[in-house]
């Protein structure tokens, strides 16, 4: 059996974990329920994934693990090592926009901005297992992120655009 | 945010590497799936005394096989696995489908698994009444023994104090729907992401003359669990399902159904919730327009 166990501080027990996130070995010394989410803002200050409900109700916080959308508040580190994280940020990194962005500011997609990167992120996802996805499908895949802003039809119409151009 | 007390986080090889994990850390252990309930049980402070995570990754039961008469799906399927599924495409598993589409937004299902699902007991998930329909058995493992136990049984019945201690399960036994085999799933919610308030799943059999031969109608209602309804079973077996038929289901469901308020819905309406989407669900099961049930007058409430 494989165990995992670290240093205990006061009543934490802390290790240190390696994660792959954006493509970057990154290593933190965490505990091992310690939420994605923190680590990510708190431990390596990529703040693009945002803290919203905490409890997997907002989608403020998704990220791409291993290419499948997930909440990285409610994901511990001890399910990350090992697997690719992908954050905002690592979307395009030093590249173009990535087309979802492009049509995001094309379409005003965003207003006040906090959900955009998990908006674009489960997108993404979307967009890997569905090339060409209709306004209803968008709209149904898209239910766990919430924005509070735009109404959400631009955000459907900016990933259905996507979609048509994509090959 | 609140942690676990302290950790030991532990990725057994094996599931009796898992039972002795298990057993060493006696009320101090916790299994772990997909996480998304632990990490709301964690969030209310329900999980303080926990020292060691069970987690059941390594144990490879992600896996979807198809035996002889039987699938066997591993209890750390995934629901968006379920989804994906060409063994669930089969006809009479529509249920089981459309309830792991129904369940939560698509970063739950990606993480959230079968066997979590039906651990968690909590009422209502969306999958239990189906798997409880399609007469799912859950193979569990107590001590070195592996039992298999109907899953309604494992919920409700004698054998509902083995979950939340030693027990593990390691897998579902679902079997093939013979012939003439069709389920459908029906859910009540207040909003577009929000838990059924009331859920209802019927897997139905009908001959070549579109008589029902068998019936398995299982509803889920908030604060109360999962029932099966065999006086409603009983009424449809032998008969043509029309409209007529279908208008008195939601009379017969409410003569055997007991229900408590809820804070989301009284038990009446609850009883009359699950009425109706039982009618919905075995008019869709039965490819029967539901409208024909509107227009029919229904029999008395005892059929
Ligand atoms: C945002 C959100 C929305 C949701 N929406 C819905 C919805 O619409 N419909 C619905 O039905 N559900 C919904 N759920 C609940 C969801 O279905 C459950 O959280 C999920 O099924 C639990 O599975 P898991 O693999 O994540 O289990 P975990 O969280 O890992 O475990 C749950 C419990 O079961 C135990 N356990 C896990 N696996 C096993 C096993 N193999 N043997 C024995 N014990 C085990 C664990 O110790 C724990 O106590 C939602 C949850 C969230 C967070």
């Amino acid at each position: 059996m494989f165990r995992k166990q670290g240093m205990r501080k006061g009543s934490t027990v802390m290790v240190e974990i390696s994660l792959d996130v954006n493509g970057e070995e990154q290593s933190v010394s965490a505990e091992l329920s310690e939420p994605l989410l923190t680590a990510l803002r708190d431990r390596l200050h990529l703040l693009g994934a945002k803290r919203g409900c905490d409890h997997g109700g907002c989608g403020a916080c998704t990220v791409l693990i291993d290419g499948e959308a997930r909440y990285s508040c409610m994901t511990p580190l001890a399910k990350c090592q090992g697997k690719r994280i992908v954050t905002i940020e690592g979307l395009a990194a030093d590249g173009p926009l990535d087309p979802l962005q492009e049509n995001f500011a094309r379409y005003d997609a965003a207003q006040c901005g906090y959900c955009t990167s998990g908006m674009i992120l489960m997108a993404k996802a979307l967009l890997h297992k569905m090339p060409h996805p209709s306004e209803n499908e968008v709209r149904w895949h898209l239910a766990g992120n919430l924005c509070r802003c735009t109404g959400y039809r631009k955000i459907v119409q900016a990933v259905v655009e996507t979609g048509k151009n994509s090959k | 945010m609140s942690g676990f007390s302290s950790i030991n986080w532990l990725i057994p090889k094996t599931l009796n590497e898992a039972v002795a994990a298990m057993e060493e850390h006696r009320g101090e252990a916790l299994l772990y799936a997909g996480g998304t309930y632990v990490h709301e049980q964690r969030e209310r402070g329900a999980l303080l005394k926990i020292k060691a995570i069970v987690d059941l990754e390594g144990l490879g039961l992600d896996t979807i096989e198809n035996g002889g008469d039987s699938i066997k799906a591993g209890a750390m399927v995934t629901l968006n696995k379920v989804i994906g599924s060409d063994a669930f495409r089969a006809a009479g598993f529509e249920a089981l489908v459309q309830a792991a589409y129904a369940t939560g937004p698509d970063q739950i299902k990606n993480a959230a698994t079968l066997g979590g699902a039906v651990a968690c007991w909590v009422p209502v998930i969306d999958i239990v009444p189906v798997l409880m329909s399609l007469r799912a058995k859950a193979v569990v493992q107590v001590a070195r023994e592996s039992r298999t136990i109907e899953v309604g049984d494992l919920l409700n019945g004698p054998e509902k104090t083995l979950l939340g201690k030693t027990a593990l399960i390691s897998g579902f036994l679902l079997p093939r729907p013979a012939p003439g085999s069709r389920s459908q799933f029906k859910k009540f919610r207040r909003s577009a992401s929000d838990w059924a308030v009331v859920n209802a799943s019927a897997s139905i059999r009908s001959d070549g003359a579109g008589r029902c031969v068998d019936a398995k109608l299982v509803v889920g209602a908030r604060a109360d669990g999962y029932f099966s309804l065999p006086r409603t079973e009983q009424f449809l077996i032998g008969k043509q399902i029309d409209g007529k038929a279908l208008a008195a289901v939601p009379g017969i469901v409410s003569t055997e159904l007991t229900l408590t308020d809820h804070f989301t819905a009284s038990a009446d309406y609850k009883r009359s919730l699950c009425g109706f989407l039982l009618r919905d669900a075995i008019a869709g099961a039965a490819k029967i327009d539901v409208s024909q049930a509107r227009d029919a007058k229904g029999v008395d409430r005892h059929g």
